[in-house]
């Protein structure tokens, strides 16, 4: 990654041009060609910088509901545990961690009792217990990597 | 409300634009509409709230912010709103929320704090705590990715 890229990802992060040519008004701002811009965003998804290039929505605005999820499952049960999570089209994050309750995942569905349905479905599959931690108030979701920045 | 037209547009929105020099040409064709309105839904889509921004999903840890911890906070009920915006300040704090406790469970906070330097998450850490006089809390570093993908809505 180069001074370049990192420009790039910082407009496509926070100011993603919403023309019809967005690659040629990024070149404008970056002093590139409308093919160099193409060729760059290209890498930078090959080499797995970027994941996507879309609308983040809210899932509360669209109606849905969410909960982080915990549990504790014995080390060598994981893989078979996080493939009957992960089978789950709603579960979009999912870490193992360094604690007590190692296994961490996000759960989105369009209903409370949807997302109830699916925990018991795994928790009687798995042979676990899940905590369910929904949030009651949301203080900030800003996913964004200032690339520009060093001092992060 | 939603409409099926807002559908239509959010979930094409959710996959992957494609590096066409006319990205949205395809969408408009779908839509039977001009790029022009294309946007405009874009940007009503954005206006109402539905969609918190369009852009890159970047994998943080391939850009270089390879410590990422979750921290778990037992925050006092008249306190949360101030931890809340505090911790909300640092641009290293990508969500953070108030959770339900289940019966036994003292962790009401929750934040998750990317950085390219572990000594930088030690320092947001101890800046949060001191702040707001909380003494019990957990950091929880991840171990391994299992999943992580993007909702599909629709």
């Amino acid at each position: 990654m180069d001074e370049k890229d990192r420009e790039i990802l910082d407009i496509l992060q926070q100011e993603f041009p919403l023309a019809a040519r967005p690659w040629a008004v990024i070149a404008e701002k970056t002093g590139l060609s409308e093919q160099e811009v193409v060729d760059r965003v290209g890498r930078l998804k090959e080499a797995g910088i970027i994941r996507r290039i879309g609308g983040v929505f809210d899932s509360r605005s669209l109606g849905f509901y969410s909960t982080l999820c915990a549990a504790r499952v014995p080390e060598g049960d994981i893989d078979r545990v996080a493939g009957l999570i992960n089978a789950c089209s709603g579960v979009t994050h999912n870490y193992l961690r360094d604690d007590e309750y190692n296994l961490w995942f996000t759960l989105t569905a369009p209903s409370e009792i949807e997302a109830r349905e699916y925990l018991t479905t795994i928790e009687e599959a798995a042979g676990i217990t899940i905590v369910s931690l929904p949030a009651t108030k949301v203080y900030k979701i800003q996913v964004t990597f200032a690339m520009g920045d060093e001092q992060i | 409300m939603m409409g099926e037209r807002d559908k239509i547009v959010i979930k094409k929105l959710q996959d992957d634009l494609p590096l066409d020099r006319e990205p949205f040409r395809q969408l408009a064709s779908e839509l039977g509409c001009s790029q022009e309105e294309v946007i405009q839904a874009i940007e009503d889509l954005s206006r109402r709230g539905i969609m918190r921004r369009f852009g890159a999903v970047l994998r943080h840890h391939n850009a270089g912010y390879i410590y990422n911890a979750m921290v778990m906070w037992e925050v006092p009920e008249e306190k949360v709103d101030e931890a809340g915006a505090y911790m909300a300040s640092f641009r290293e704090i990508s969500h953070c929320y108030l959770r339900e406790t289940p019966p036994g469970w003292p962790y009401n906070m929750y934040c998750m704090i990317h950085a390219r330097t572990e000594a930088t998450i030690a320092r947001i850490v101890t800046a949060i705590a001191e702040k707001l006089g909380v003494k019990n809390y957990k950091i929880v570093n991840s171990v391994r990715e299992l999943k992580k993908t993007s909702m599909v809505y629709f």
